[in-house]
């Protein structure tokens, strides 16, 4: 992940403009993480304790009420801080009578380190339908956020819903880097081919942000990922090969970088 | 005997923004320069001041959504 995707998080937060926050670019993103969870744990709890209360209310309506409330009365952001404090059954109910687009706009406001549990509890159908809506929106700024926190059976159901794109631009921005060889092991065998595609034809803009994302990859990952660009074409192999050059990632692609050299 | 004590013109952004975020933080934040500082801190001061005036208008709200029999006991819990 990048200082900009990072500083595009923080600008969310905080109701912000990115550009506000163009001094802070060269900051390294660890630092920037900080900051931002930081401040996501100073609003959080802020009004934590009106947000408890929310909680308790919810259970004297009914879930419709409820439901009704959230939308018309509280919108994403206010909805995003209590779903932080609710039982994650009742989050659960909830979020099943709510439209797909509203709660795409929750996700995009959630702490997903607050929401664990409701991510835990969530059936895997509400939150690939949610990762197709931010998908078409581009928001993988938010996807990427839910990487650490979904649990393997969302995941993989999620990972098998996208595209190739879809899934390297996610990888892209995940907070845990470490995961993108399991989400690969994920990916079906079929949709291979694809994903080589979108790395062998990437613009550079798309390959700057890609292709650091390889280095995740263990080595099982990466003889998947040869066998698939063995196919292409000598001319495309190069293309590849210059772009994870200028990336600086083609060292530490072992099978890969065969593959590609060759 | 006289101490001498170098004045920084950062130091009060730092401790602004410390008293913002609740804390220390890393080192290359607190390096930035002052007009950053005052401007990182007045955004999160900003943000919280913005989540309690839309919490305060969203639960007042909420209310005309709840059954007018049970509005009492909601008002109550929710502390308004």
């Amino acid at each position: 992940m990048t200082a900009a995707a990072e500083i595009v998080k923080l600008a969310r937060l905080l109701g912000e403009k990115p550009e506000r926050f163009e001094y802070l670019a060269d900051l390294p993103v660890s630092d920037l993480r900080v900051l931002r969870e930081k401040a996501t744990d100073v609003l959080f709890d802020a009004n934590r304790a009106v947000f408890e209360r929310i909680a308790a209310a919810s259970k004297l309506v009914p879930t419709a009420v409820t439901v009704g409330v959230a939308q018309k009365a509280f919108g994403p952001l206010l909805c995003a801080r209590v779903a932080g404090v609710l039982e994650p059954e009742r989050a659960v109910d909830i979020a099943g009578r709510l439209p797909v687009d509203f709660l795409a706009d929750v996700a995009a406001e959630l702490d997903p380190r607050r929401a664990a549990g409701v991510l835990a509890a969530l059936p895997s159908g509400p939150v690939v339908a949610v990762g197709r809506e931010l998908t078409r929106r581009g928001d993988y700024v938010t996807m990427g956020r839910f990487i650490g926190e979904l649990p393997d059976s969302a995941l993989r159901a999620t990972v098998q819903a996208l595209d190739a794109e879809a899934i390297l631009r996610t990888a892209a921005f995940s907070e845990n880097e470490d995961r993108f060889a399991e989400i690969f092991a994920m990916v079906p065998d079929t949709k291979v081919p694809e994903i080589a595609r979108v790395f062998a034809s990437a613009s550079d803009e798309l390959a700057e942000a890609l292709l650091p994302v390889l280095k995740g990859l263990d080595k099982a990952g990466l003889t998947r990922l040869a066998a698939a660009v063995k196919e292409h074409s000598p001319e495309q192999r190069a293309h590849f090969a210059e772009l994870a050059e200028q990336a600086g990632v083609l060292a530490e692609l072992g099978p890969l970088a065969e593959v590609l050299r060759a | 005997m006289e101490v001498q004590v170098t004045y920084e013109p950062g130091d009060d952004a730092v401790a602004e923004l410390r008293k913002q975020l609740r804390g220390t933080l890393p080192a290359n934040v607190e390096d930035l320069d002052a007009d950053a500082l005052w401007d990182l801190a007045g955004a999160m001061r900003t943000a919280r001041r913005r989540q309690t005036e839309h919490l305060i208008q969203a639960t007042e709200a909420s209310l005309s959504h709840v059954p007018r029999l049970i509005r009492p006991v909601v008002r109550k819990v929710i502390g308004l």
